[in-house]
């Protein structure tokens, strides 16, 4: 691959439209990227990665399955270090920063701009064309959380132009039935997922999952990723406490990629049938199930989502609104046992469908 | 000249849960349970219906008194612009068609609203911290 050295220093007022075309300008002088297609629900992306030899996101990405259809959108991530594409000369302030990683003084109606901090890297986003630039100065250096849930930052936008939702929950199923499991970090949703995913249910994320309320309810999987913290209330027996990587240290928290072949995986979508809020009680010796308040469980979801959004305006408040209003809403109460956990609630899906 | 109200799309969306609403700030989190007999009011509300034409409506339902119910609506219209969910319609954006307020509550109960702000403490990122104020960020070399 030929290296490229382009001249990126901007000089007076700019705009994220100029930003964005000198990126692209770089990405047109390049050759051989490594290419992905990601399952995006009913669509495909592409994801086009420039100089590398190996991607950080080809494990945790749900591979599309018809690289000739026309994808939805289109990803372009600079590697600077493989391809000389220096940072585009540009400082942001305190004032250009929005709330996590959106650089609001860098967006408008056309353009949403990203400082991707823990690689100290850059992204542009085109909402007219739909297509996303990525500068990052290595990708040696992405950061475990990105690895695990690759351009989640993005997917929301995404998502919400395509009339679909990024939710922050567990979906796990049977047969063509899935539960949605919202809720705070720590209550109990990848503690029920990784027991599910073990017991060979169908899995569809434990933390991040693109849903549909229209025409019918739906859960599309995203990643093929799995995190857990290794203090939590129990962990399956088909997982270690040393398994996986470290992804957050303080925390505890540690991620896998699922084996391609796991039948867990057979399905990648699946009719929404039921929502879950679970909470973590050491002291039942039996896990309990009963209806939840929607209000309660739709707020907790949404509150959740949109505490790890970039997206300007969380686009998931109506759909869950709308699956809370047609759908039974549960609230379980999880004991240490785990597997009286699952038949509990595969007891429920079955009545619920 | 009567008064009427468009819901600020720009920042809130609302969702009707049984007997009460949610109005949810999209940008922050933040979000506002509207009980009593502020749900039935809300979707007037925010469809641009003149405010006396909601109050009479409520009034003439639950057998309150109009100038009780009128006084109430008010000072919940008013909180409500006031934390800019509401945003003031000019005179000529009232909507004029008839809105259907024969469903709501049989009794009065005020219209009673609560503010919830318990985002902060899910924050994960900090992404400005790292901003020097002389040099911006990101810092490299």
């Amino acid at each position: 691959m030929a290296a490229h050295r382009l001249e990126l220093t901007l000089s007076g007022p700019i705009t994220p439209k100029d930003l964005f075309t000198r990126l692209a300008e770089a990405v047109s002088t390049l050759q051989e990227p490594l290419t992905h297609r990601w399952a995006f629900g009913e669509q495909e992306i592409a994801v086009q990665i420039w100089g590398a030899q190996e991607s950080p996101y080809v494990g945790a990405l749900e591979p599309g399955t018809d690289p000739v259809c026309e994808p939805v959108y289109t990803i372009d991530v600079i590697c600077s270090k493989g391809t000389a594409v220096p940072w585009p000369g540009i400082h942001f302030a305190r004032e250009d920063f929005g709330r996590n990683r959106r650089l609001d003084g860098w967006s408008n109606d056309c353009f949403e701009s990203y400082a991707l901090r823990p690689e100290k890297g850059l992204a542009v986003a085109d909402k007219i064309s739909r297509r996303a630039i990525v500068w990052l100065p290595s990708l040696d250096k992405v950061d475990p959380h990105e690895r695990a849930a690759p351009f989640r930052w993005l997917a929301e936008s995404i998502a919400g132009s395509l009339g679909q939702g990024v939710l922050h929950c567990a979906a796990i199923g049977q047969a063509d039935r899935a539960v949605l499991i919202t809720g705070r970090g720590g209550i109990g949703k990848s503690t029920l997922a990784l027991t599910a995913l073990g017991a060979g249910w169908s899995y569809f994320g434990d933390d991040y999952v693109l849903v549909a309320s229209e025409p019918e309810p739906r859960c599309f999987r995203l990643y093929r990723s799995a995190k857990w913290v290794t203090n939590g209330l129990a962990l399956p027996e088909w997982i270690s406490r040393d398994d996986g990587i470290s992804v957050d240290p303080k925390n505890r928290k540690r991620m896998i990629f699922l084996d391609k072949q796991s039948p867990a995986l057979a399905k990648r979508e699946s009719a929404v049938t039921m929502l879950l809020r679970p909470r973590i009680d050491p002291a039942l010796t039996r896990p309990e199930i009963a209806p939840a308040n929607p209000r309660k469980l739709v707020m907790d979801a949404v509150i959740s989502t949109v505490a790890q959004s970039d997206a300007a305006h969380a686009p998931i408040f109506a759909p869950l609104s709308d699956m809370a209003r047609r759908l039974p809403c549960r609230e379980i109460g999880l004991s240490p046992d785990l597997s009286a956990n699952l038949q509990l609630l595969g007891d429920n899906l079955d009545e619920a469908a | 000249m009567t008064q009427s109200f468009r819901l600020n799309t720009e920042k809130f969306a609302s969702q009707s849960f049984e007997d009460e609403v949610i109005v949810l700030d999209a940008t922050d989190g933040t979000y506002y349970a509207l009980t009593g007999n502020a749900p039935e009011a809300w979707a007037a509300l925010i469809a641009s219906c003149p405010i006396d034409v909601v109050s009479s409506a409520i009034a003439a339902r639950t057998g309150a008194s109009e100038d009780q119910v009128a006084a109430d609506l008010k000072v919940f219209a008013s909180a409500m612009v006031a934390e800019t969910v509401l945003l003031s319609n000019e005179a000529d954006a009232t909507n004029d068609a008839p809105t259907d307020l024969s469903q709501g509550r049989p009794t009065y109960e005020g219209f009673v609203w609560d503010k919830h702000s318990d985002l902060d403490e899910l924050l994960l990122l900090d992404p400005i911290h790292e901003v020097n104020p002389e040099k911006g960020w990101p810092h490299i070399g």
